[in-house]
């Protein structure tokens, strides 16, 4: 499922004095499968962006294509454009709404045509999918379980449907260092398993890991769009438009500043110690070789 | 972005702008009394002269003043049709069991949605020229007589302060959750009503318990913050009103109660 | 005297589970603790009986030597020991900041000539400077928290609790809030205590308490509890990006004379190689 974007522009107030310029002639084209992650400041844009591909705001100007096809065209049900792109907002847990777990997370796929039963299966998968054991959790009430419970129940929610497009606003916002890791490390699955995954997000570390790309955004405009490794490395691109970036990063750039020049500038925090390793290595620091531990070209994964 | 209640401010420097919101306030009552006891059509046309007069003053654009009237048509039809089918004055046009269509009752229909439609009208002028901290603070201060009859008036202007300072938050979890339940296939705006009834509950559960949650941080950060049930706290002393907000209060008053005397006792 | 001093508290909400266990600690006066915990390691929970906006149902605790315990004392006691929350809209009462801020003023029957002065002192110290009239709710998530700062920081509280206040905020934000918070503890010699689930915000704290369960896992100075690895991941952490670059480094041979808490120290640290 690919995602187009042709010179799109999107203006509040739209006609009024108050008018303001939410997207600006933004023209963007992801592949299926891809892992994108999207930065910028409050107010760049990045928001209207992902709402207006889900299709739950109007564009003004331009074309939004999924798959070939102008998603506000006439002819384009807009019934499959629920079930083809999930979103997941901040908090996504203040949505839950149902007296059980299995209503909440059956809820999105009320209108998919799907039989009763192929429902249930559905909503037992995912269950599972998540962390949960259906039987125990599918009649507890979903307001009643703990935050964490609530947010995975909510994701269920959004999964249920089989989206082949993913998108999240700030999926971890408020999460601890445990919720941080499992959550990456599912949308990683999911991700692996083809679901096209677009994530909206401020922290530079957990979009180094996994995004294949990072559009940068600023004032309803992509600034930069672009491999991690080239934008993270860019530091002072990055503090002068107030954005963080990962902590490999940011060292390599301290220690070019005094004169060490990694031979790899890595952005995955892997690849980043092992390039300081061989850097180390090389520069003859001192431990006799017994000591040594070899790191086999198995264990570096490739950096993007 | 337009919040309910509270996005209609206007900031601006026009003469109305610039009165006190308690003298705001009080003029809006007495223009609501004169209001309420019109019936003549030349009563009606001369509070319209005079909202028309208020909306130049106040260069509020003609849009505003007239806002949301346009969407509450289908409830000004049901006013209507309440009081002209099921007025009886003695002397219907038409009648079929229970339905008795009376010019009185026309009458009757025309008169309480004209006032409705005025009311609102009035109402939008207020809240266009008055910021709405401004207004919560004016309604503090003039219900402060209802302490004689121990109603806690500090804690309802306390209440009404803090629940339009958190409108357009709410408002904004509104739309996101909106968007959320829309994404996962809610129909608020389908065709069918019974559609968007049932959409309804994704939306207005998720909301009330954001609202519940909310308060009760709300309470806490309140608490933490030497806020005491019943307690003493330091009283504002409500300014002084200046002399022009007083020279239009006396104004206000004595042209409603000149115009409530010529049109009940001189005109029939 | 200590700032606070707690002895064997126990904490368990209505419907039974104990949330915090035989928890003992002191916090000297001046001084910045974190405490660092998972989510559900009952570190909230504790920073709220610290103001008695929960009752302390069995133990002690003394907060700037008053009594949590003493419902006659909570008012005083609330004015010493102020709290910043973790929602930055949850915590105004008026869409006009200086009447916002002048709500503690209020509440302590503070004259009402004596509060314009000491509104405006408060968003200086809060580096809000000329937002007196700005609606809370059109201000960025950092300026939020330092507005909801300035209105504690009007009661001129000894003691200040930051209760995951950075959690919902972008970095810009967070640093704007981390550096207020650092200001108050150098330059005003404000006790500041931490609730945080970040490692990297304990680093520079004097003391750093590990919660884990509701139990106080261990405490010591931040080099103590962030170099240990195997504390930290039984607790459930990963160690602050230079620590666990240092002791990858040590697993592949190499050495770095200090274990460094900071991005500069392990920059001087791979520095010192050369």
């Amino acid at each position: 499922m690919s995602i187009t974007l042709k010179n799109v522009s999107l203006t509040w107030q739209d006609g009024t004095a108050q008018a303001i310029n939410a997207l600006l002639n933004v023209s963007l084209h992801i592949e299926d499968g891809e892992f994108v992650g999207i930065m910028g400041q409050t107010g760049c844009g990045k928001s209207s962006l992902i709402q207006a591909i889900a299709g739950l705001l109007p564009i003004s100007e331009g074309q939004i294509l999924i798959q070939g096809d102008d998603i506000h065209s006439k002819s384009y049900d807009k019934n499959l454009l629920r079930q083809t792109i999930g979103i997941i907002f901040q908090y996504p847990e203040t949505q839950l709404f149902e007296t059980t777990v299995e209503k909440d997370v059956a809820f999105g796929l009320k209108y998919s045509g799907l039989s009763k039963a192929e429902v249930t299966q559905r909503v037992r998968q995912v269950l599972t999918f998540m962390g949960f054991i259906y039987e125990d959790i599918k009649r507890e009430s979903p307001l009643a379980l703990s935050g964490g419970e609530k947010r995975r129940i909510a994701i269920a929610g959004v999964l249920a449907c089989k989206p082949r497009i993913l998108i999240l606003d700030e999926p971890i916002a408020g999460l601890d260092p445990r919720g941080r890791e499992s959550f990456l490390k599912l949308l990683h699955k999911l991700n692996k398993e083809g679901i096209t995954i677009i994530m909206v997000s401020h922290n530079a570390d957990a979009l180094s890991e996994y995004a294949h790309r990072i559009l940068v955004m600023e004032n309803g405009r992509i600034l930069l769009d672009d491999t991690p490794n080239r934008i993270f490395h860019d530091i002072p691109f990055m503090e002068q438009h107030h954005l963080d970036t990962s902590n490999p990063c940011r060292i390599t750039w301290l220690l070019r500043q005094q004169g060490i020049h990694l031979s790899k500038e890595a952005v995955r925090y892997d690849s980043f110690l092992h390039s300081l390793v061989s850097h180390c290595t090389a520069i003859g620091n001192e431990d006799p070789i017994e000591n040594r531990k070899a790191v086999t070209a198995d264990e570096i994964p490739p950096d993007r | 972005m337009k919040y309910p209640l509270t996005g209609k401010f206007l900031p601006g420097k026009s003469c109305i702008h610039q009165l006190d919101a308690r003298t705001k306030l009080l003029c809006l009552f007495f223009i609501l009394a004169t209001l309420v006891t019109a019936s003549s059509p030349l009563n009606y046309l001369l509070l319209l002269g005079i909202m028309l007069i208020l909306i130049y003053l106040g260069q509020i654009p003609l849009a505003a003043a007239f806002s949301s009237i346009r969407r509450t048509w289908l409830f000004f039809l049901t006013i209507f049709l309440m009081n002209a089918l099921f007025f009886d004055d003695g002397s219907p046009i038409w009648s079929w069991g229970i339905f008795h269509l009376s010019k009185g009752g026309i009458l009757q229909g025309t008169h309480v949605v004209v006032t409705v439609i005025m009311v609102m009208i009035l109402g939008n002028i207020l809240t266009c020229t008055t910021a709405p901290m401004a207004l919560t603070t004016a309604i503090g201060y003039l219900i402060k007589p209802l302490k004689l009859f121990r109603i806690p008036t500090d804690d309802i202007a306390m209440i009404i302060g803090t629940a339009i300072t958190f409108i357009p938050t709410l408002f904004e979890e509104i739309e996101t959750i909106k968007k959320a339940q829309t994404a996962r296939g809610a129909r608020f705006e389908s065709k069918r009503l019974k559609q968007r009834i049932s959409a309804l509950f994704p939306l207005v559960i998720p909301v009330f318990l954001s609202a519940f949650r909310r308060a009760d941080e709300l309470a806490q950060a309140m608490e933490a913050r030497g806020y005491r049930k019943a307690g003493k706290r330091t009283s504002k002393k409500a300014p002084s009103l200046p002399l022009q907000d007083r020279a239009v209060l006396i104004s206000c008053f004595l042209m409603c109660i000149t115009q409530y005397y010529v049109f009940t006792y001189l005109f029939i | 005297m200590f700032a606070i001093e707690g002895k064997d508290i126990n904490f368990r909400y209505e419907y039974g589970r104990l949330v915090l266990q035989e928890i003992d600690l002191t916090v000297k006066p001046g001084s910045l603790t974190a405490f660092l915990g998972l989510n559900g390691s009952g570190k909230s929970t504790l920073a709220k009986l610290f103001n008695a906006l929960l009752p302390l149902q069995d133990g002690q605790l003394r907060v700037a030597g008053i009594d949590v315990s003493n419902p006659k004392d909570i008012w005083k006691l609330r004015r010493c020991c102020g709290m910043v929350f973790q929602n930055p809209d949850n915590q105004f009462v008026s869409s006009v900041l200086e009447e916002d801020i002048a709500f503690g003023l209020e509440n302590y029957e503070v004259s009402a000539d004596e509060i314009p002065a000491q509104v405006s002192r408060a968003l200086m110290r809060a580096g809000l400077s000329g937002f007196e009239k700005r609606s809370p709710h059109t201000m960025s998530g950092g300026q939020k928290q330092r507005a909801a700062l300035a209105g504690v920081l009007v009661l001129s509280p000894d003691i200040l609790i930051f209760d995951e206040c950075t959690s919902m905020l972008d970095p810009e934000g967070r640093k704007e809030v981390l550096n207020a918070i650092h200001d108050l503890h150098t330059r005003d010699q404000k006790t500041v205590i931490m609730i945080t689930h970040y490692v990297e915000e304990a680093v520079h704290a004097d003391k750093v308490c590990l919660m884990q369960d509701g139990k106080i896992a261990a405490c010591g100075s931040p080099r103590e509890i962030l170099t240990d690895r195997e504390l930290l991941d039984r607790v459930g952490f990963l160690p602050p990006f230079p620590v666990r670059v240092y002791e990858d480094l040590k697993a592949s041979g190499i050495t770095l004379k200090n274990c460094p808490l900071t991005n500069e120290e392990l920059v001087e640290e791979l520095c010192r190689l050369h």
